[in-house]
């Protein structure tokens, strides 16, 4: 079997199960060939130099500083909103000026309700023009 | 007996601080060992490692439990980290010159094998990069490693392979393998 065949099969060994004939033929090639099983021991040594083995870590009070950034962009979101009402706060101011004016110019009496719109139309039946629609469609 | 991360979740959801906590504390050593393996041990590690969790907090919403929160954190672990990655290379290029850390200045003890390895670690395509953090460094299984990248088993055995053998070509310049 070509080098680069066993090469191929001994990393395929180191991370899936390989077939009884494979693992034959890979035993069989490493036992002819010292130089082979040395440079293929060279993976099982850089493999054992990379694996982590102290466990990771940010640091202490990591979990603080993560919730305390959390809770500090809710506190910037609330004051991105407060500043997104404030740009159109005074147009609003102006909006709600002009809608009062109009109201007094056009109202019938000068009271709060009237001013502010909220008078009832409460006419009475009797001030309404009657119109017979039966007659008035058999003319 | 021991809360599960689901419980945790849903805790979370509600807006107790306290429960988000503990999931951050149980899951940290995970992300720290992915976002350090593939960024070094540098300052834009810990905003990372926050931005993971933060990332994690926005989205609670819409975490369903189909994969493990763990296997969720590492897949916005590694998505991030290969950001900041794209990022550093960009810089790099705009200045011409390599920034300072592990990753990308060569090692000061050319015999001290670990410190070799990382600096040829960290000059792996970052696909490839990934693939042997989370198997070589981490230890994940290859399903595993196919499930956080999102990606066929074949592919993460290629990568794999590809990864070690240019890893050991590079590595037997400096020392006898």
């Amino acid at each position: 079997m070509k080098r680069e065949k066993i090469e191929d099969l001994f990393l395929k060994s180191l991370d899936e199960n390989i077939s009884d004939a494979e693992r034959k033929d890979l035993s069989g090639a490493m036992e002819a060939d010292e130089q082979l099983a040395k440079d293929m021991s060279g993976y099982l040594i850089m493999r054992e130099e990379v694996r982590r083995k102290i466990p990771a870590t940010f640091g202490p009070y990591f979990a603080s500083r993560v919730v305390a950034k959390i809770q500090n962009m809710k506190i910037e979101i609330d004051k991105q909103i407060m500043f997104f009402f404030r740009r159109y706060q005074l147009a609003a101011l102006g909006v709600l000026v002009a809608l009062l004016t109009i109201n007094i110019v056009f109202s019938d009496q000068l009271n709060l309700p009237s001013v502010l719109g909220l008078t009832d139309d409460n006419t009475a039946d009797e001030e309404l023009v009657s119109f017979d629609f039966y007659n008035h469609f058999n003319e | 007996m021991e809360v599960s991360d689901e419980v945790l979740v849903q805790r979370s959801r509600e807006g107790n601080a306290q429960a988000f906590k503990e999931l951050v504390n149980r899951h940290e050593g995970k992300v720290a060992g992915v976002v350090q393996s593939m960024l070094g041990d540098t300052q834009e590690t810990q905003d990372v490692g926050q931005e993971v969790f933060v990332r994690f907090y926005q989205a609670l919403d819409q975490f369903k439990g189909q994969s493990a929160v763990s296997t969720y954190l590492i897949r916005i672990a590694i998505n991030l980290s290969l950001n900041e990655l794209k990022r550093r290379k960009k810089r790099n290029m705009l200045f011409a010159k390599e920034e300072e850390g592990i990753n990308t200045s060569s090692p000061d003890n050319k015999n001290d094998l670990k410190e070799v390895i990382v600096y040829e670690l960290n000059r792996l395509e970052p696909d490839f990069q990934s693939v042997v953090t989370l198997r070589l460094i981490e230890g994940y299984s290859t399903v595993e490693t196919a499930e956080i990248l999102g990606i066929p088993l074949g592919t993460v055995l290629s990568r794999l392979s590809r990864a070690q053998k240019k890893l050991k070509s590079v590595l037997a310049k400096h020392m006898e393998l």
